[in-house]
């Protein structure tokens, strides 16, 4: 795999309240090339809001996140969207694929929508499914089983090869030999591409594969072990 | 058995809970409401109809005249034809033979003789026409026990005079009320059944597709839950309880509703838009346990349409549930191929069976055209994102997908749009199916409008025609026409006859004249059209002989003097006359009107499949909106969500647009050699056409635009 060139993740006094609720208060939180970063914490703690705060889906009300040397907070919509297709790759926790696209389909599809070769696409899109391990035919990506789709989803989240890899509770819905095919396979891309892993997971397994642990409680998101 | 129980309540709170909480579901709670209201609007229109045929016939056989023979007759009967505007009035003069005289139903007792009694419609619609007066004095109204409906025009004339011994179009009564009669409305009235196959073809047929719309809305996730309730070893009967559960409260309110309009037609008369009929309320009335019982048939089969529209298909090609494989069944295409079949083979069947063949043929072809459609979508949708992987048009790529795996949206749109240009095809073509003589009627009357006036009378001798031409509008020609058969094999002619001045005024020359007339006026060669072979002859006095086969002419210097030829006529001494224009009983005749019914129920119809059109689109703009939006995290363009509407929506429908614009008129065209009249009008068809393509692309856009607003506020979510 080509080496990211990516100078990590950066979040800084990240502030976000919904509701009188504090979910994000002051977060502070840094990502090297090639680590990984697991967030855990109680339901409703805020750890998918980060996500959604680092991905420009939600503005925080305070803070500044920097992602491949790219400040993401402030930018307007088009130049975010830009950001985003450039900079981050996104696991959903549901995939989010589009169920009636073959899995080559779904994942060329970041790419064919930036105007990229698509002869490229569908080829590169291909070696990393075969990579993971996902059938590349003609079934629909509906008709695929859960770990297979969701390996789809991280193949679909890396072939743009971003700055940034985020992760939000991919091994959710899985069996646990899916689940340790995908925990492995999210934390040896981040690491043997040089960019920086950020995962959020209720799961302590998994948690327990990355380079530094977080918990997130209160707003407050601390070293696992230190709240 | 209380196990069962206790699951099947389960399982209803289980739909009823699914009802409150999916995505769309206010649409599709609302649409089926209107489908079931819709539904058992029909079905209770229904009801209304054949209660108003059975108080029709009570009422009119109420008022039917017995006729006996002179011995027991209490008074004289004619039954006369008179119009007001170009609608049909039922004239009934009479004359008592006793003081007793019987009275038939809505009459209390007769009028005094040179009055008369007319019924409410056609005393407020002919009262600028001076229906007042036409026929003798008013002396009062026709009460609704008397009259078929409240629309009704009629009128009791009691002649003054006694009407001529010879005069054999006079009947002897002895009593009302034993027997139907032709008089009034009931002179044409159409069998029930014609009613009910226009109400059906052209309201009912769209209310079912609106209804199968209406039932498949938001499908997808009840398509995975019925899968997920089969893989959990639930039976068809626990679907049904689920879906029937969760269908029930809409379309049980949504049938209520339909009640509304019935209870206000139940209590009050109400005028059917363009066709001017009032249903009696009454008739309405008396329908209401009926009606109950049809609303009860009309809920069971929306919700029959409801779980025959969610089942199960088992491919046995994969373990997961198959939302969206599913492949059109063989036996669809071939019985639909048949329909198309009986409808190419009509025209070689006995011509008694071609209409039959004809039109079972087109409801099989139209009923299964939706698997043809589904069927050819799935192709469509296969080949676009085919091209579309190919070139790396990712918009072409989703939306070919996108078709193909969900050819149903397309299928109900297209369908949609294929009842609407069918109804708006087939109202026109029927409406201008007036037939020969009606057609050749306008033609008259748009060349000399009501310039040829027709007078049936009894005998008159040359003065009372010297007097009734000094009634007639200034300028006014009076003429003869006789009418000659000379028996089995030689053409029958018609002479007319008037004095030399009247003749020269029509450019026809007399027998003293030297000279050949100029060209001949446009009302003698409109008589001429009507009368045929036309023979001209110079009398000194016009007489008319009492043996009915001589008629009295009018011929006005302009337009727009029917009534006052008609007020003159009808002070003739002996009233009993039927006055019109020249082929005017083609004008009023119930064919032309029914063009007005054909409106009514085509126009409710296609009232229905736009909503049902609308719903459809909305509905898949729901789904298209939860669906792209996850691309806003691909893409910061909103040009994508504008190309998968476009390649999904808009391209498939315009297709359909013209395959259905082809169709239908072929269909229009093949129906019209088939009766061998009527017309095509290409404006109309054009107008449907293009109508539905500014759908196409109306749905595009706000798919597009659903998707794009979602968007913006899209964040991942379990679904």
């Amino acid at each position: 795999m080509k080496q990211s060139d990516s100078s990590g993740l950066r979040v800084s006094g990240l502030c976000y309240r919904v509701e009188g609720r504090t979910l994000l208060d002051g977060v502070e939180l840094s990502v090297s090339p090639g680590e990984s970063v697991a967030v855990t914490g109680p339901s409703g703690s805020g750890k998918s809001t980060l996500l959604m705060c680092i991905l420009g889906l939600i503005t925080p009300q305070a803070g500044t996140i920097t992602a491949g040397g790219r400040e993401i907070t402030g930018l307007g919509s088009a130049r975010l969207a830009q950001a985003r297709r450039e900079t981050l790759g996104m696991v959903f926790q549901f995939g989010e694929l589009l169920p009636e696209l073959t899995p080559v389909e779904n994942v060329a599809l970041p790419v064919l929508l930036d105007g990229g070769r698509h002869q490229d696409a569908y080829r590169r899109a291909e070696e990393l499914l075969g990579e993971l391990g996902v059938p590349t035919g003609t079934t629909p990506t509906g008709m695929l089983s859960g770990g297979e789709r969701q390996r789809t989803a991280v193949a679909r989240a890396l072939i743009t090869e971003p700055a940034v890899l985020l992760a939000d509770e991919p091994t959710g819905a899985l069996d646990p030999e899916a689940k340790e095919g995908v925990a492995h396979l999210l934390f040896t891309t981040a690491r043997d591409r040089g960019c920086p892993l950020l995962l959020v997971t209720h799961d302590p397994s998994v948690a327990g594969r990355a380079d530094r642990r977080y918990e997130l409680q209160g707003g407050i998101l601390a070293e696992a072990g230190a709240l | 058995m209380r196990t069962s129980m206790r699951t099947a309540g389960t399982l209803v709170r289980i739909g009823l809970a699914a009802g409150r909480s999916t995505p769309g579901d206010r649409l599709r709670w609302w649409s089926l409401f209107g489908a079931a209201l819709a539904l058992a609007f029909v079905t209770l229109a229904t009801v209304a109809t054949l209660a108003t045929y059975d108080g029709r016939e009570t009422r009119a056989d109420a008022r039917g005249a017995v006729i006996t023979d002179g011995k027991h007759g209490a008074l004289l009967y004619r039954e006369g034809a008179d119009s007001v505007g170009s609608r049909p009035v039922s004239v009934l003069f009479l004359h008592l033979l006793t003081p007793k005289a019987p009275v038939p139903a809505g009459v209390s007792r007769w009028p005094e003789p040179g009055e008369v009694l007319l019924s409410p419609e056609l005393l407020r619609t002919g009262r600028s026409e001076g229906i007042l007066t036409r026929y003798g004095s008013f002396a009062g109204t026709i009460t609704a026990d008397g009259l078929v409906t409240p629309s009704e025009r009629i009128a009791y004339v009691r002649v003054a005079d006694a009407p001529p011994k010879d005069d054999d179009r006079w009947m002897h009564v002895a009593a009302f009320g034993a027997g139907g009669g032709a008089t009034g409305e009931m002179a044409d009235q159409k069998p029930a059944t014609s009613t009910l196959l226009a109400l059906w073809s052209l309201t009912g047929l769209p209310t079912l597709a609106l209804t199968v719309v209406a039932a498949r809305v938001g499908s997808r996730s009840r398509d995975r839950r019925s899968g997920l309730l089969q893989a959990l070893g639930g039976t068809w009967r626990h679907r049904m309880i689920v879906n029937v559960g969760e269908a029930a409260f809409p379309a049980a309110l949504g049938t209520l509703a339909a009640f509304v309009p019935y209870a206000v037609a139940s209590v009050r008369d109400i005028r059917l838009g363009p066709t001017g009929y009032i249903l009696d309320h009454r008739d309405v009335w008396d329908a209401w346990p009926t009606a109950a019982g049809a609303a009860v048939v009309s809920l069971l089969a929306v919700l029959g349409i409801v779980v025959g529209t969610h089942r199960v298909h088992r491919d046995g090609r994969s373990t997961r549930p198959a939302s969206f494989t599913s492949r059109v069944p063989a036996w669809r295409l071939l019985v639909c191929g048949i329909g198309v079949a009986l409808v190419l083979t009509s025209q070689y069947v006995p011509q008694r069976a071609q209409l039959a063949v004809f039109t079972c043929g087109t409801i099989v072809m139209w009923a299964f055209l939706s698997s043809v459609v589904a069927l050819l979508t799935r192709h469509l949708g296969s080949w676009l994102a085919n091209s579309g992987k190919r070139k790396g048009h990712a918009g072409r790529m989703i939306g070919g997908r996108w078709t193909h795996a969900h050819p149903g949206v397309i299928v109900r749109l297209a369908l949609a749009m294929v009842i609407g240009i069918g109804i708006v095809a087939q109202m026109q073509v029927w409406t201008s199916r007036l037939g020969v003589h009606s057609q050749a009627a306008v033609a008259t009357h748009q060349r000399i409008k009501d310039t040829v006036i027709q007078l049936t009378t009894g005998g008159m001798t040359a003065a009372q025609t010297d007097r009734f031409r000094s009634s007639l509008p200034a300028g006014s020609l009076l003429l003869t026409r006789a009418f000659h058969d000379p028996g089995p094999g030689k053409d029958p002619w018609v002479t007319i006859a008037g004095s030399c001045r009247d003749l020269r005024t029509l450019h026809v020359a007399c027998p003293a004249d030297t000279k050949p007339a100029a060209a001949t006026s446009p009302q003698v060669q409109e008589m001429r059209r009507w009368y045929g072979n036309v023979e001209f002859a110079q009398v000194p006095h016009v007489t008319v002989k009492p043996d009915s086969t001589e008629s009295l002419l009018v011929v006005t210097p302009e337009p727009g003097q029917l009534t006052a030829v008609k007020q003159a006529a009808y002070t003739l001494p002996n009233p009993s006359v039927q006055v019109e224009t020249l082929g005017g009983n083609w004008l009023g005749s119930s064919r032309a009107h029914l063009a007005n019914w054909i409106q009514l129920f085509g126009i409710t119809g296609i009232l229905f499949i736009l909503v049902a059109g609308a719903v459809s689109a909305a509905a898949e703009c729901v789904r298209i909106r939860h669906a792209l939006a996850p691309l806003s995290v691909l893409t910061g363009h909103r040009r994508v969500f504008r190309s998968v509407s476009s390649w999904h929506l808009t391209v498939p429908l315009l297709i359909a647009t013209v395959l259905t614009g082809a169709v239908t008129a072929w269909h229009s065209v093949f129906f019209i050699s088939l009766v061998q009249e009527g017309s095509v009008s290409w404006t109309v068809l054009a107008a449907g056409i293009t109508t539905c393509a500014v759908v196409s692309l109306t749905v595009g856009f706000l798919g597009a635009r659903a998707a794009a607003r979602e968007a913006d506020q899209w964040r991942p979510a379990a679904d």
